[in-house]
């Protein structure tokens, strides 16, 4: 019978599919944001930022062996108060006319008590540090994916907020990352 | 016994006086923040004029609460009724201005998407959501009711030295501070 072989070798592909396989996923720009909250006098204030990009290498049922990479546009930061926004553009913030693209790469996930723990590598200005993403990964009804993620980082790290910025009195150096994603499969 | 009746209560006075205070650092400090360059003296600044100017707020609510229980002495029986007329609204809208100014103050600060934490204390809550055109309006509002607070301010303090050095019928001194017992 020719059929058998035929039909082994469909079951062992099968097989291998249904093993750890990455995939490509990247996020649905209308639901998703990129966020983070920052400290000013005393308060929390909230702020986006409105263009990024991100693919996630990424098997739903191993989440550990993900990588993801991101890229932000700097430029499209919003905080809800146009001075604010042109201040954080200017060279003693986020200085978009050099570096007008922030990064994201993922090193190493594992598996935390809830959820998960990616060891990445943040890059905003000419500045690359580690930086910790937790994260929790849910399937949907759809077939989506709803990835939740949060880091906080330290502003002086990258240089955001230098010279006579670095005076935390004012403005805090602790910015909390907020990660809110759905994410579709794409074709790779 | 009569001039202790014509005597604002101590607390009213202190009230009255904290919140003169206040008011004569707050609008020096308004002039000198919004000259400063972006910094974060600059950021300071505007941090202590919003939590002197939400105390103010406070302070007013204590006061008027205070006024309900213990109301003020009666004026000096001499004068008309025009000029008592002039007088209540002048008061009127002073207490008026001491809640209106940091009102405006604080929803203009929300409308920015800049929440106010009085001196670090703890965290107001956004009165609405950040809106840039509303922000502006906002801020000319503070500004316009900066000016009628002058002018008010002038009227009241010109009034109480005219009582004082012109009718000497004793109404400042029923408001000053430690003139318990002198007639
Ligand atoms: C009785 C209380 C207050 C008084 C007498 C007062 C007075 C003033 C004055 C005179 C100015 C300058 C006006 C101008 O822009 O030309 C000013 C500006 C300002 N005030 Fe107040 N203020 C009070 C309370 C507050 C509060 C509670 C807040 C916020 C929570 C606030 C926020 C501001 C801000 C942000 C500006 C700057 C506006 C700008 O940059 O043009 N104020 N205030």
């Amino acid at each position: 019978m020719r059929v058998l072989p035929i039909g082994l070798s469909f079951l062992g592909a099968l097989a291998m599919s249904a093993q750890a396989q990455a995939e490509l996923w990247t996020p649905v720009a209308a639901d998703s944001t990129l966020s983070f909250s920052a400290e000013q006098q005393g308060a929390a204030f909230e702020g986006l930022f409105n263009k990024f990009t991100a693919t996630f290498d990424l098997d739903p049922a191993d989440p550990t062996t993900a990588r993801i990479e991101a890229t932000i546009d700097m430029d499209s930061v919003d905080t809800l108060y146009d001075e604010r926004d042109e201040a954080l553009r200017e060279p003693e913030w986020f200085d978009v006319e050099r570096f007008p693209e922030g990064r994201f790469v993922s090193e190493q996930i594992q598996k935390a008590e809830s959820g998960y723990l990616a060891d990445a590598f943040l890059t905003l200005r000419d500045a690359t540090q580690p930086i910790a993403l937790q994260f929790t990964l849910e399937t949907l009804p759809d077939g989506r994916l709803r990835f939740e993620g949060q880091s906080v980082v330290s502003r002086l790290a990258f240089g955001v907020g230098n010279g006579q910025w670095e005076n935390t009195d004012w403005v805090g150096d602790a910015v909390t990352i907020r990660v809110s994603l759905i994410l579709e499969q794409s074709l790779p | 016994m009569a001039q202790t009746d014509r005597q604002y209560t101590a607390p009213a006075r202190l009230f009255h006086w904290v919140i003169a205070g206040l008011i004569l650092y707050q609008i020096p400090l308004a002039y000198y923040m919004i000259g400063l360059p972006l910094s974060p003296d600059k950021l300071g600044s505007y941090a202590l004029h919003k939590s002197i100017g939400i105390t103010i707020f406070a302070v007013s609510a204590a006061r008027l609460a205070w006024r309900w229980l213990r109301p003020p002495p009666p004026l000096p029986a001499n004068l008309g009724p025009a000029t008592r007329r002039v007088g209540a609204f002048t008061h009127g809208l002073l207490y008026c201005l001491t809640f209106a100014m940091p009102l405006v103050g604080w929803l203009s600060s929300s409308a920015a998407n800049f929440p106010v934490s009085p001196f670090g204390w703890f965290t107001l809550p956004n009165l609405v959501a950040p809106d840039g055109e509303l922000h502006e309006r906002l801020e000319l509002a503070h500004r316009l009711l900066a000016y009628m607070l002058f002018g008010t301010l002038s009227l009241h303090a010109g009034a109480a030295l005219y009582h004082h050095f012109i009718l000497r019928d004793g109404v400042l001194r029923a408001m000053l501070p430690f003139t318990g017992n002198r007639s």
